[in-house]
């Protein structure tokens, strides 16, 4: 962390990390929709299953994104514990 | 003794060149990553908030006593997408009838992405019957799921140039902290 703080390429290395980070949360989402989709399943227990998981599947998407705004807030804390420091 | 960066920047008026370079690549990085996001995510396959999917080939009964036709038996489509509800609310379903012109919307049993239209019952006695044509509107899944991320990469582009305020912040109170300390030799 450290390290990184005091590389000022390294801010530009970061924000093209997020924003991999949300493109492939996208990219997942559709991909996962896509593979959810297209299984057929036959019995109720089977479908009440991926059901559920689809369920959590969607909680884990909306949640994937917020790490992106807490890399920020640690890179935010960093600089502010670093204030005035030699 | 090996000085570090932060005190390097300060003796070094090129350090500062170096630090406003730095921002400015920060800056432009920000601006080109909400290019590329914002270029990729509207554009998903199935991310959009109505999309209405269109299923023909069924057939109308014939005959005086409009027997046959693909209302007798139950009928199953297939989305192209999962949609985001598995009631009749959320997915709207619309059998169409080309000839009159008319349109019905039964109840439907959703799974996944696959409808099940139920069969029409014998004893329709009003022409014209049947449908020949299946309307399906519904949001996808994606759609939802995409949403809650572009919120938050929205957040998340608001945060990123903050960064840069930070910084120049923290330049500014290591300077202050270093009035009337005197030039190192």
């Amino acid at each position: 962390m450290k390290k990184f703080l005091k590389n000022k390429a390294g801010y530009a290395a970061m924000v093209g990390g997020l924003v991999a980070l949300l493109i492939t949360i996208i990219v997942g989402i559709l991909v996962y929709w896509q593979i959810s989709g297209s299984i057929t399943l036959t019995t109720d227990s089977a479908n009440t299953s991926r059901d559920a998981v689809n369920t959590t599947a969607g909680t884990v998407f909306n949640l994937l994104p917020i790490i992106a705004i807490v890399v920020i807030g640690s890179i935010m804390i960093g600089l502010v514990v670093g204030f005035g420091k030699k | 003794m090996k000085a570090n960066k932060s005190t390097r920047i300060k003796q070094n008026n090129n350090g500062y060149a170096e630090i406003i370079s730095g921002l400015l690549v920060l800056l432009i990085a920000i601006i080109i990553g909400i290019l590329i996001f914002w270029s990729v995510s509207p554009n998903m396959p199935g991310n959009v908030a109505s999309r209405t999917e269109y299923f023909t080939g069924y057939t109308l009964p014939t005959g005086p006593a409009h027997t046959g036709g693909s209302n007798y038996s139950a009928q199953v489509i297939t989305l192209d997408y999962v949609p985001n509800g598995a009631s009749n609310s959320s997915v709207a379903v619309v059998c169409y009838n080309s000839t009159g012109k008319t349109t019905s919307s039964p109840t439907v049993t959703i799974k996944n992405t696959k409808i099940t239209i139920p069969a029409a019952g014998s004893n329709i006695a009003t022409p014209p019957l049947g449908y020949d044509q299946i309307n399906v509107t519904y949001t996808p899944m994606i759609y939802d799921d995409v949403a809650v991320t572009e919120t938050n990469a929205d957040t998340v582009f608001d945060l990123l140039p903050i960064i840069a305020i930070v910084v120049i912040g923290s330049i500014m109170i290591g300077l202050i902290i270093g009035f009337g300390k005197g030039k190192k030799t």
